[in-house]
């Protein structure tokens, strides 16, 4: 692609535009602001790039970028263990094991649904939920607490804390959870042996 | 311009409705049957948003959105496992993840 003098000019005016309310907003103070849209953006634009890129592959990394900026946003929400768990789990475990699914499942191509009246009225619902959601959302009052959240993102040792004294009982039932679905996942995906087949 | 500035809950509640439609969008439309299962997760990871942020504004001190956030990781994570130990099955099965030719249970 080769570009035009005017489309350099277009494009620098932009790029500088947009680097002069970075700055801007940095320097009035607004340094959450600016790190909630920034990875707001980004995890937005990942997660319809996900839906829209034709290639699985992509689309599974693009899950990855996706729940990288939510643990960023995580980190700005204060919870510093859920940010770490995020990036471990999500990113880590849960994107890689889609690529392997992908990969397991051979690359094949499926084509995209035709763009008939059915695809037009899911897109109809989707688009209605959100208004519906987000005017209800953002017009309503929230009871929020009166004094402002702590800073600190030493959270690890108060959640461990409620863990093993108010939520003991989830947390052994989640434990218990996870074994089942290991359980569960490599009797699923296992090979069948021959003779289990004949019998 | 201040409303857009200063983050409240509403930004956070705005935006994981916006991922969330986002994954309603992806799991009804794509074809694919680990797309489908990708865009369950966009899902959950909406809902964890909702639960992190009233745990910030509502209630600072008592964490308890931030511990139902780390449940929903859990069983996100296993139903991540399970789902593709069927894709997996299915796809050994029908030799395909297409989801329009996988037709065991219509009639």
């Amino acid at each position: 692609m080769t570009l035009r003098f005017a489309d350099k000019l277009v494009f620098g005016l932009l790029f500088s535009a947009a680097f002069l309310l970075l700055i801007s907003l940095l320097l009035f103070n607004y340094g959450e602001a600016l790190a909630f849209y920034v990875l707001a953006t980004t995890m937005l634009l990942s997660a319809a790039g996900m839906i829209l890129v034709r290639d699985l592959i992509r689309s599974a990394f693009l899950l990855a970028l996706c729940f990288l900026a939510l643990g960023g946003l995580y980190v700005v929400l204060n919870a510093g263990f859920l940010a770490a768990a995020q990036i471990l789990i999500y990113a880590g475990a849960v994107a890689i094991l889609f690529v392997f699914g992908v990969m397991l499942t051979g690359r094949q191509h499926i084509p995209e649904h035709e763009f008939d009246f059915k695809f037009l009225t899911l897109i109809f619902v989707a688009l209605g939920f959100f208004a519906l959601l987000a005017r209800g959302l953002w017009n309503g009052t929230w009871k929020l607490s009166a004094e402002p959240a702590q800073a600190d993102l030493n959270t690890v040792a108060a959640i461990g804390e409620r863990f093993f004294s108010q939520y003991l009982l989830p947390f052994e039932i989640a434990s218990l959870i996870l074994l089942m679905a290991l359980i569960g996942a490599i009797v699923v995906a296992r090979k069948e042996p021959d003779h289990e087949r004949t019998a | 311009m201040n409303v857009l500035l200063e983050i409240g809950v509403q930004h956070y509640l705005v935006l994981a409705t916006a991922l969330f439609c986002i994954g309603l969008y992806g799991a009804t439309t794509s074809r694919n049957l680990i797309k489908v299962l990708m865009s369950i997760e966009l899902m959950l990871n909406a809902i964890n948003i909702n639960f992190i942020a009233f745990s910030k504004y509502v209630t600072p001190e008592a964490l308890s959105g931030q511990v139902f956030a780390i449940f929903i990781i859990t069983v996100a994570a296993a139903e991540a496992g399970v789902g593709l130990a069927v894709v997996l099955a299915i796809y050994k099965h029908f030799k395909t993840v297409d989801i329009s030719k996988i037709h065991l249970m219509k009639w």
